[in-house]
């Protein structure tokens, strides 16, 4: 801010300068214009004179214009300095004192949030327990259902499996038996055709035997078996 | 031929028994046509040649054949013919169809008789059987004829009731 007010100074009084300078140049061309002019010498030292007095008062005037611009502008700027430095300052005070007030709300509010944190972790923590337990026994129960299930399923499929292999073992013993029983009503006919062969063999007679032949012949016959 | 193969038919009954014969009849002839050198009256030297042969004519069933027989039977052969024919008789013999009796007893001869007689009355002339022991049997008989059985026995009829007998005895036991 200063160096830019000390800028604009220099700015002014170099423009003011190169003013006074433009004016001198064209007092010296008329200077010259009437120095080459042999018929307005008189008049024209007089001029010129008039000329070179008003060109050093309008100097003279510049540069106290210019001394007193000056002055004022360091005057005016050591005022901004000091206004500059003194809001600066107020400034400066009143960042700190946000900047405090604002760093007490934030401790404030983190340590809030921080207690309200711990608060809200500790509820989630006694939650999740609450839910890894409620889980745990959801499962432990599920486990034990499923155990049972498959507890009473296998005793099924076993007495089911032992229920069968009797029913096979009895099949197998009714149908021995049965075999055995045919067995014995087979040998009791061939028992009973041996005691037949035996007991006829005494009883019967050689004509009972001629008979039977016979009969038998007959029995052919009528069949057709000589056919 | 026929002829004659059927008038030693008509005296036998069993295939052995004819073909028995039938080489009794061959030797007789041998010895009429080669040691008498006879040909005629074949009938008349019957005796000699039993008794040459040691045999009993009252014995002996093919004895009494060939007595039986006749000149007209023996007519038929001669010195030249006799090996011929007898082959031919033969082969007859062998290819008739006798029928097998399978007895559960010895038979008599008698009774043989009586039964190549009921064959020839029902079965023909020509009709030949033989028999066959079989005790198992028990009473009856069991035939076979052109490679058939039949089973007429008790034995059978002991198989065919066999259910009942045993419901019988189950009863019985009951």
């Amino acid at each position: 801010m200063v160096e830019l007010i000390l800028s604009l100074i220099i700015i002014v009084v170099a423009t003011l300068a190169y003013l006074l300078r433009q004016e001198v140049k064209e007092h010296q061309k008329v200077l010259d214009h009437f120095r080459s002019n042999p018929h307005s010498s008189d008049s024209s030292q007089e001029l010129l004179h008039s000329t070179w007095k008003k060109a050093d008062d309008i100097l003279a005037e510049a540069e106290l214009e210019s001394l007193k611009l000056l002055s004022e502008k360091k005057f005016e700027l050591r005022l901004f300095e000091k206004r500059f430095q003194e809001r600066l300052d107020q400034i400066i005070e009143v960042i700190e004192n946000n900047f405090s007030n604002n760093l007490d709300v934030s401790r404030k509010r983190h340590d809030d949030f921080i207690s309200n944190l711990e608060k809200q972790t500790l509820s989630w923590q006694d939650k999740l327990k609450d839910q890894m337990n409620s889980k745990v026994n959801a499962l432990l129960l599920n486990f034990e259902e499923n155990l049972t299930n498959f507890l009473a399923r296998a005793e099924q499929e076993s007495l089911e499996s032992i229920n069968l292999e009797l029913r096979s073992a009895r099949q197998l013993i009714d149908s021995y038996k049965s075999q055995q029983l045919s067995l014995v009503d087979e040998n009791i006919v061939a028992v009973l055709e041996r005691t037949m062969n035996l007991v006829l063999k005494q009883k019967l007679t050689l004509k009972d035997q001629i008979d039977l032949v016979y009969e038998a012949l007959e029995k052919a016959k009528l069949e057709k078996f000589f056919a | 031929m026929d002829q004659a193969i059927s008038s030693l038919l008509s005296k036998t009954y069993t295939k052995n028994q004819a073909l028995a014969t039938l080489r009794l009849i061959r030797e007789f002839l041998n010895y009429l046509f080669f040691d008498l050198q006879l040909s005629s009256e074949p009938s008349g030297r019957i005796d000699q040649f039993l008794k040459s042969q040691n045999l009993d004519p009252l014995a002996s069933q093919e004895a009494k054949i060939l007595s039986q027989l006749g000149d007209d039977f023996y007519k038929t052969f001669n010195p030249k013919n006799l090996t011929a024919q007898f082959k031919m008789m033969e082969d007859a013999l062998s290819s008739i169809q006798e029928v097998i009796v399978h007895l559960p007893f010895e038979m008599a001869e008698e009774e043989v008789e009586r039964l190549g007689e009921w064959f020839k009355k029902n079965l023909g002339e020509e009709s030949l059987f033989n028999l066959n022991l079989d005790p198992s049997l028990i009473g009856g008989a069991a035939l076979s004829y052109k490679g058939v059985y039949r089973d007429y026995s008790l034995k059978q009829k002991i198989a065919e009731n066999k259910v009942k007998i045993i419901q019988m005895l189950v009863s019985f036991k009951q």
